[in-house]
């Protein structure tokens, strides 16, 4: 079975249909790469698999291990094993990096019936998981978010990977507004995360970071539906050709 | 209001310095039909507090005084007490001390080690806390009596050098009105740490006076306001000297059909360089149809001063809420951490965990 299969999906946001019949299949495994000029409906993508408010899915089925999730809200999706790295991670002064981590596991732990981590574990683990992705451990006392530069957001969004250990991620352009050598530790990071029972979706503008973290699979999203598909070698052809003679 | 000052005809303890009979009566009159004053009450009912005003008090637990601290009580009639200023700023706060045959007078001299917690009853009497100079007090005060009409004044007087760390936690559910009136002296330091719950009514006035050079006063407010509560604060910060410093920040949440009222006013009077006042009011609103009033006032009478206040009214942000929500955190709980976020900063001081477990507890009163 597939971890994630999404057939004829439209959506609109304010009315405007911006996904136009997408259908996109990733099984346990792989990385997909998604690609697109801007505008074509990829952040969409990423926020109607999470269920984002606003986002209203008017045709089709996502369907995670099976069953139909179009119905179901943001947090039960993250129950089912669905992560999305934010784009633009907000920033929430007041509640403190680790509170919100160990909010996080234990709402996760208690809605799958499974143990809630111990708290010196917690810690422990999380420590470890800042050191290992260049962050002072400190950070995780601040608020979330707070005051972090890009680069520390997008690190941030991937120990949050690594600490909730979904079942399919989405990465939003989490390589945008990074440079070489934080691009580097979050792709080790993402790498890191990959096993034969994880998915992968990376939503990217740009062929680098694919250098890093190499997809099994290639999209290419123009005007609300995949184009083209292909293997590692489409994300070299769009960085010579651009996506003009696709449409 | 007039109907009110025509029931307080029969105040019986009208200190002989006053003035007698109709002299007394004409003030009181002209007071409570003070337009100051009646902006004062703009949101809130006066008359089921001053229906409390002649009711019986009783002295408040003091557990066991700290060493350096003296208790007496005086008649009213005894001259030199700090009220007198009240009559104009608020006169039920007067009439009710006027009613009273005793005043409780709470003498500081030193620097206590253990704190000064006040446990209060229903209604207490009107109590004059004064600290002479140098003196420092840990000032706890603690409202919980569910009894239903409730009365608490109290007048500090802060001496020269002095230090006073004031915490007070009001999560009583009845009608509750507390009156605070703070003086402070050259370099008098005073700290207040406010948190409260909303109730059936709940009125608290705190009026500061940073009253000689190198005056320092700072307030800090926590309260959420649940359902069908209701929450008024008037705070007046007074400065009439050079060179006094004061900080207000105070933080409350509506919740469904709350009613809120804030009104900041920080009065800097003539001669007064180098004041410097800031005031930060702040409303989460996290229910529907609730109501918040904020108004933040500045009159300044000097040039050379610094100040700055910002009120605001907002709602929980979809975004915070939607990036909990990817992480598995649902609406309610993420309603609930984001509302202790927004009172974290103002939840402090020694009757910190007391506060928090009643502020952002979810089953919160």
């Amino acid at each position: 079975m597939s971890l994630l299969e999404v057939r004829g999906l439209h959506a609109t946001v304010d009315g405007k249909e911006i996904l136009k019949g997408l259908d996109l299949t990733v099984r346990a495994g792989e990385v997909h790469a998604v690609m697109g000029p801007n505008g074509s409906g990829k952040s969409t993508l990423a926020n109607v698999l999470a269920g984002r408010p606003g986002y209203t899915v008017t045709a089709g089925e996502v369907r995670l291990d099976g069953h139909n999730i179009v119905d179901w809200e943001p947090h039960v999706r993250a129950h089912a094993g669905m992560f999305l790295a934010f784009q633009y991670p907000v920033e929430i002064p007041g509640v403190s990096n680790m509170e919100f981590l160990k909010a996080s596991l234990d709402a996760q732990a208690f809605a799958r019936q499974a143990e809630q981590p111990g708290a010196a574990a917690f810690i422990k683990q999380a420590r470890e998981l800042a050191a290992s992705l260049d962050l002072n451990p400190e950070f995780l006392k601040r608020g979330v978010n707070e005051g972090f530069s890009g680069g520390e957001k997008k690190r941030n969004e991937i120990l949050q990977l690594l600490l909730l250990q979904p079942s399919l991620a989405i990465l939003d352009e989490t390589d945008s507004g990074l440079d070489i050598d934080a691009l580097q530790v979050v792709a080790q990071g993402v790498n890191r995360f990959r096993s034969a029972e994880t998915g992968v979706i990376l939503i990217t503008h740009y062929q680098r970071l694919l250098e890093y973290i190499v997809p099994d699979v290639v999209h290419v999203l123009a005007d609300g539906k995949i184009v083209q598909s292909g293997d590692k070698n489409l994300a070299l052809t769009l960085e010579e050709k651009g996506y003009a003679w696709l449409t | 209001m007039a109907n009110v000052a025509h029931r307080l005809a029969g105040v019986p303890n009208v200190p002989s310095w006053l003035g007698q009979g109709d002299d007394f009566q004409e003030q009181i009159n002209a007071a409570l039909n003070s337009r100051a004053h009646k902006e004062r009450w703009k949101y809130t009912n006066p008359t089921p507090v001053l229906e409390l005003l002649p009711l019986p008090t009783s002295v408040p637990d003091l557990g066991a005084l700290p060493d350096q601290v003296t208790a007496t009580n005086v008649s009213a009639e005894t001259v030199n007490l700090p009220m007198s200023p009240t009559l104009d700023t608020a006169p039920e706060a007067y009439a009710a001390f006027c009613y009273q045959h005793r005043v409780d007078v709470l003498t500081v001299d030193g620097t206590p080690t253990t704190p000064l917690t006040i446990e209060h009853g229903a209604r207490s009497g009107p109590m004059v806390l004064r600290l002479l100079a140098n003196a420092r007090l840990d000032l706890r005060e603690v409202f919980t009596s569910d009894s239903d009409q409730q009365l608490h004044n109290l007048w500090v007087e802060l001496g020269p050098g002095s230090q006073l760390l004031h915490s007070r936690n009001s999560f009583s559910q009845t009608t509750h009105w507390q009156f605070l009136h703070v003086v402070l002296a050259k370099d008098a330091h005073y700290q207040l740490h406010n948190h409260s719950t909303g109730a059936r009514m709940r009125r608290q006035d705190i009026q500061v006076v940073c009253a000689a050079p190198g005056a320092r006063a700072e307030i800090t407010s926590a309260s959420r306001v649940a359902e069908g509560r209701h929450h008024d604060q008037q705070i007046t910060l007074e400065h009439t000297a050079a060179n006094t410093v004061s900080q207000q920040t105070v933080r409350t949440i509506a919740e469904d059909r709350a009613k809120v009222t804030f009104n900041g006013r920080i009065h800097i009077h003539a001669q007064c360089n180098g004041a410097d006042a800031q005031l930060s009011n702040r409303n989460l609103i996290t229910g529907k149809n609730a109501k918040v009033n904020t108004k933040p006032e500045l009159e300044i009478y000097t040039d050379d001063v610094k100040c700055a206040h910002g009120a605001t009214i907002g709602q929980l942000d979809a975004d915070h809420l939607f990036y909990f929500a990817s992480r598995g955190i649902d609406e309610a709980q993420a309603r609930e951490l984001l509302g202790q976020a927004f009172l974290n900063s103002c939840v402090a001081g020694p009757l910190e965990s007391e506060a928090r477990a009643v502020l952002q507890a979810a089953d919160h009163a």
